[in-house]
């Protein structure tokens, strides 16, 4: 979303004002914002990225070139817009999402609803069973772009499948 | 068509037969899902968001709980359709904001919907009137269990349900309650009050959901962490800060009659004669004065009117609604004038 004031540069500060009640929503970017005299209080997950990444960056942690394997989504990208490209995006952003989660969620381990059940995992193997036959398929017949695609979809199922296990032991 | 079926009244969850009618609107949960094998909506390429709507529609046809849903392909509708289902609140803003490969999934008495390749591949809602949070998160569960079965969620042991953006990660549950509250902004309490609500970790936001602003009174307050609670905790938690927030207007509204009581009688009877007489009526004017009006059915001083009339005349009166049920293109102008003629109808 573009800043409301000027319109040309994109948002990154939510800036909530009541007037007799009545409670408005503005959606401003940080030079407007400035200019209002609109101090940061409201929570949003831009900032708190580009806040984040900042340290990483200074501590030599993080390059913010590094892009996800599976989709491409640059490090950079996702502080921009503070959108995941993939599941496989949690693995490659890991260190730096669990920073997030802590500061969005307050906490870092999902005690709620799950799908642990084995015909899930059974399931999901026989689906990597066929993937893989259609890449053996892909490449013998040289269709490098569907085999790049099914190598990705592959990708995803490996990281889910890998994700349920760590969560199982830990 | 399933518009035509929906035209002339509003979804059965705004027929105000829930509980605490005169402050509480409608309750909504929903789960944004996705699934393994697609990138998520923002990095789709048009093939994947056309077998990702296919994937979807197909389970939500084999479901049992959804049984006689009818799906709407977004690219497929007309701008004018586009927003009689937002004016709804069948969907989001983002749902109608381009052309992408979009769906819509709205089972029969419009109480659970899927948007399909919103901003999650799945973005699954059940509806109730009134305040009613826990038989539609049971209700929404339930629905969630049968696609599951078919279709294969992108779900982490250690980080629950992975969604596009980490705001909604774990749970991947938003809960959100519409309330009326013309007591806390008349006695000006309403500002602590919601900067109370959301210091606990709620949010609260205008009619429409995020960034809009606040108009009539209403305030949707919903949770705003997803991950590292229990969904029934989430539901129970905002359960009890919206009971709590029924009992401070309850109280505001008594302090008013107390008070200032020919000041309100005058405020209400006012806006009264205004949507009975008045030939000229815009969308936001409409808004403001059934506010007023709605707090007189609530406290008991306008006894001929119902709030399920109220919530006709809400939905109803809105711009893409007039046109649809006029059955022709109108500007503002126009629009006003019908929307008076029908409000005249309507209250009497």
């Amino acid at each position: 979303m573009l800043c409301e004031i000027c319109g040309k540069v994109e948002a990154s500060v939510t800036y909530t004002e009541i007037v007799d009640g009545n409670v408005k929503e503005y959606h401003l970017c940080e030079e407007c914002a400035r200019k209002k005299g609109v101090e940061k209080t409201k929570f949003s997950i831009i900032d708190l990225i580009a806040g984040m990444a900042g340290t990483l960056e200074k501590d030599g942690k993080k390059d913010s070139n590094i892009r996800c394997p599976c989709c491409g989504l640059s490090f950079a990208s996702f502080r921009k817009n503070g959108k995941l490209g993939c599941t496989k995006c949690y693995e490659t952003f890991m260190d730096e999402l669990i920073l997030l989660f802590r500061k969005i969620h307050g906490s870092t381990k999902h005690i709620g609803k799950m799908i642990t059940k084995d015909e899930d995992v059974l399931r999901i193997k026989s689906e990597l069973k066929k993937l893989d036959n259609e890449l053996k398929k892909a490449v013998a017949s040289e269709e490098f772009e569907d085999a790049a695609k099914i190598r990705d979809r592959m990708k995803a199922y490996e990281f889910v499948i890998k994700m349920k296990k760590k969560g199982s032991k830990g | 068509m399933i518009f035509d079926k929906m035209l002339d009244k509003p979804s059965i969850w705004l027929d105000a037969t829930g509980p605490y009618p005169e402050i509480v609107l409608s309750s909504r949960v929903r789960y944004a899902r996705n699934l393994i094998q697609y990138p998520f909506v923002q990095r789709a390429k048009v093939s994947d968001l056309k077998a990702i709507l296919d994937v979807v529609r197909k389970a939500a046809s084999d479901s049992e709980l959804l049984k006689g849903s009818a799906f709407i392909e977004m690219r497929s509708i007309s701008q004018l359709d586009k927003k009689f289902l937002l004016e709804r609140h069948l969907v989001s803003y983002e749902m109608v904001g381009d052309n992408k490969d979009r769906g819509l999934m709205i089972s029969e008495d419009e109480k659970s919907i899927i948007m399909i390749n919103e901003e999650d591949h799945i973005r699954l809602q059940t509806f109730a009137s009134g305040l009613d949070l826990f038989t539609v998160y049971t209700f929404l569960d339930k629905i969630d269990d049968e696609l599951g079965r078919n279709l294969d969620y992108a779900f982490s042991n250690e980080w629950g349900y992975l969604t596009a953006c980490p705001t909604n990660v774990g749970t991947g549950l938003r809960a959100s309650v519409l309330l009326h509250l013309p007591g806390l902004v008349l006695t000006k309490e309403i500002e602590k009050v919601l900067r109370g609500v959301t210091q606990i970790g709620l949010s609260v936001r205008g009619l429409y959901g995020e960034g809009t602003e606040v108009k009539g009174n209403f305030f949707q307050v919903s949770n705003q962490t997803t991950l590292g609670k229990k969904e029934e905790d989430i539901i129970k938690g905002l359960d009890k800060v919206v009971r709590g927030l029924i009992e401070y207007e309850r109280n505001a509204r008594n302090t008013l009659l107390n008070d200032a009581s020919p000041q309100v009688e005058d405020k209400i009877f006012r806006a009264y004669g205004l949507l009975k007489n008045a030939r000229i009526l815009s969308s936001d004017e409409v808004i403001n004065l059934t506010s007023a009006v709605r707090l007189g059915v609530g406290l008991g001083m306008i006894k001929n009117i119902s709030m399920k009339t109220l919530n006709d005349v809400l939905i109803i009166s809105q711009p893409a609604h007039l046109q649809k049920i006029f059955g022709k293109k109108m500007d503002t102008e126009e629009r006003d004038v019908i929307r008076a003629n029908y409000i005249r109808e309507r209250i009497i």
